[in-house]
């Protein structure tokens, strides 16, 4: 069986040109150049958006919050950063805006709605999956994207933050506040639980 | 086979985070097992598809919230249209203004900060407790800019409307077991109730203890009276640094009604006037600046909020000029020609002084 291992690593290795590319803006930043600050904006708003959408689960709140971010990150020319690489701060920064907002919002509401998922996504579960395979693959998809939302929040942040915002171990450490150990718990968790629940899509 | 997994190991290997060793690990318990690999397969179609998939979030348009934010980053602010909010509770910030505009009744912003462990000293108004040590609580401050008004929730449900240039300041437990907060300016309050945790506005000398109400506060810093007017319920107002004792030694607290203005003067006195206009009193939190035949003197400082400009008076003499006029949504010339129109005087701008001349 052929190793899978090194030949998708190139998406990952880019990794060192991005944070040379963000050490610029950043220096940019701090000078006022308005070009660089319009360059991080495009680079990271769609993703620190999502990420936050996915924690308060509502747009509007989410595009509030990353508006303030961006116009903080500008007004302060970067002062919060310190020596903190700057994707990781954003995230940091979206992270701890999501969970203040949450901290002062009915939580049991969106509580009750999870509960409410949790039997829809059971049902898919057992559904008969059709042979079609793009009907399929929606279907997989939903089916993804609701279990994912109902993962404990811990285990679905780190589960996003490296997945879809292409965070490192570090820096998902860095962002949740907590150890790389404890990230892989969490990663761990995360995966463990997907695989139960979606096993029903993979069954040959 | 689920058993004994190392879910950690295999994440790794999944990321591509894996040493040389853990790889030849992983790979040689796959090698052994069919049921293995396909689980490996479906793993990595479940990460691809977690990554290419970005979430249900509704689609974010860089383009044009880059010109949303843009537009604050000028000096003085921009525009931003406010958030539709969701119907439940929940704050809305909303910034900027366009230079040149009045703040429309739903243009209005707050800056909102957090101030935790900075030694930061509730209750430094609050001289009947000198004797205590002040205790460090954390405490959030929502704070409205001139020219801007601010509309957000507290966390007990109560809705708040900050005046212009004001300053509310909440401790972190609000709704705990009480619900207290520091005003500084202007503020109109609904109150969610609940007599068994009763809300009050701490202003430099005078209390207002909600009973159950809508009502408005008032105590800009620079001015002689505490002010409250309520606009439903019942609040009790009194002084607030006990100086103003009546014979029988209790604190004076005045109880107010619709329609009721209370005021708590520099000595600490109460008094009630009855059957005010509400509409004149609470047209600010529909946008409205409204003046019925105010000494210019008294409205000066008011306007100069109200439009983050600075008025003068080019002779002190006419600051006994009376000014009947109300504003809403003109632009600042407009509001300006208005206002000198209304005195019959002549104004002059240079950057941000308005002078008034005869």
């Amino acid at each position: 069986m052929t190793s899978l291992h090194s030949d998708q690593r190139a998406d990952r290795v880019d990794n060192s040109a991005v944070e040379a590319r963000d050490r610029e803006w950043l220096a940019r930043i701090r000078e006022a150049d308005e070009p660089a600050f319009e360059a991080v904006f495009h680079a990271y708003s769609a993703g620190l958006y999502r990420f936050v959408y996915g924690c308060v689960g509502s747009a509007a709140i989410a595009e509030e919050l990353v508006q303030d971010l961006f116009f903080k990150l500008w007004t302060e020319r970067a002062g919060g950063l310190g020596e903190q690489p700057l994707r990781a701060y954003l995230y940091t920064v979206a992270r701890s805006r999501s969970l203040d907002y949450l901290r002062h919002e009915r939580v049991v509401a969106k509580v009750s709605g999870e509960v409410a998922n949790a039997g829809v996504v059971l049902a898919m579960g057992r559904l008969v999956v059709p042979a079609d395979e793009r009907l399929r693959a929606e279907e997989a998809n939903a089916a993804l994207e609701r279990v994912i939302k109902e993962l404990p929040e811990r285990a679905r942040q780190a589960f996003t933050l490296y997945w879809r915002h292409e965070l490192r171990y570090a820096e998902v450490a860095a962002v949740m506040g907590i150890s790389v150990k404890t990230v892989e718990n969490h990663l761990a968790t995360a995966l463990k639980i997907l695989r139960r629940r979606l096993a029903s899509f993979y069954q040959s | 086979m689920t058993d004994d997994i190392d879910w950690q190991l295999l994440h790794r290997y999944l990321a591509h985070e894996c040493n040389a060793v853990e790889v030849r690990e992983v790979e040689r318990s796959l090698a052994a097992d069919p049921e293995r690999r396909a689980m490996l397969r479906s793993l990595q179609d479940l990460t691809e598809r977690a990554r290419a998939t970005g979430g249900d979030a509704p689609p974010w348009n860089s383009q044009a919230q880059w010109q949303r934010l843009k537009q604050l980053m000028v000096p003085g602010g921009g525009e931003r249209a406010p958030v539709e909010s969701e119907r439940s509770p929940q704050p809305r910030f909303m910034v900027g203004r366009t230079p040149g505009v009045l703040p429309r009744p739903v243009r209005i912003a707050a800056a909102v900060a957090l101030l935790v462990g900075s030694g930061a000293v509730w209750w430094t108004l609050q001289r009947q407790r000198a004797a205590a040590p002040p205790v460090e609580v954390a405490v959030r401050e929502y704070n409205s800019p001139r020219g801007q008004r601010a509309d957000f929730r507290l966390p007990d449900g109560t809705r708040v409307l900050l005046g212009v240039a004001s300053r509310l300041r909440v401790r972190a437990d609000h709704g705990d077991i009480r619900r207290d907060v520091e005003l500084e300016g202007a503020a109109y309050f609904e109150v969610t109730h609940d007599a068994t945790k009763p809300f009050a506005v701490h202003m430099a000398n005078a209390v207002a203890r909600d009973l159950g109400t809508r009502f408005t506060a008032r105590a800009y810093p620079g001015e002689m009276a505490a002010q409250v007017v309520v606009a439903e319920g019942r609040v009790a107002l009194r002084a607030n640094n006990g100086s103003h004792r009546s014979a029988g030694g209790a604190d004076e607290e005045a109880l107010l009604e619709v329609g009721q203005l209370g005021r708590v003067d520099s000595t600490g006195a109460v008094s009630v006037r009855r059957g005010i206009d509400l509409g004149h009193y609470l047209a600010w939190t529909e946008g409205r600046l409204v003046f019925k035949d105010t000494p210019l003197r008294d409205a000066l400082p008011e306007l100069s909020r109200w439009f983050d400009l600075d008025f003068r008076l080019g002779d002190t003499a006419l600051g006994k000029r009376r000014l009947t006029a109300s504003f809403y949504n003109q632009p600042n010339n407009e509001a300006l020609d208005m206002l000198a129109v209304s005195l019959g005087l002549r104004h002059e701008r240079r950057g941000r002084i308005v002078t008034f001349t005869p």
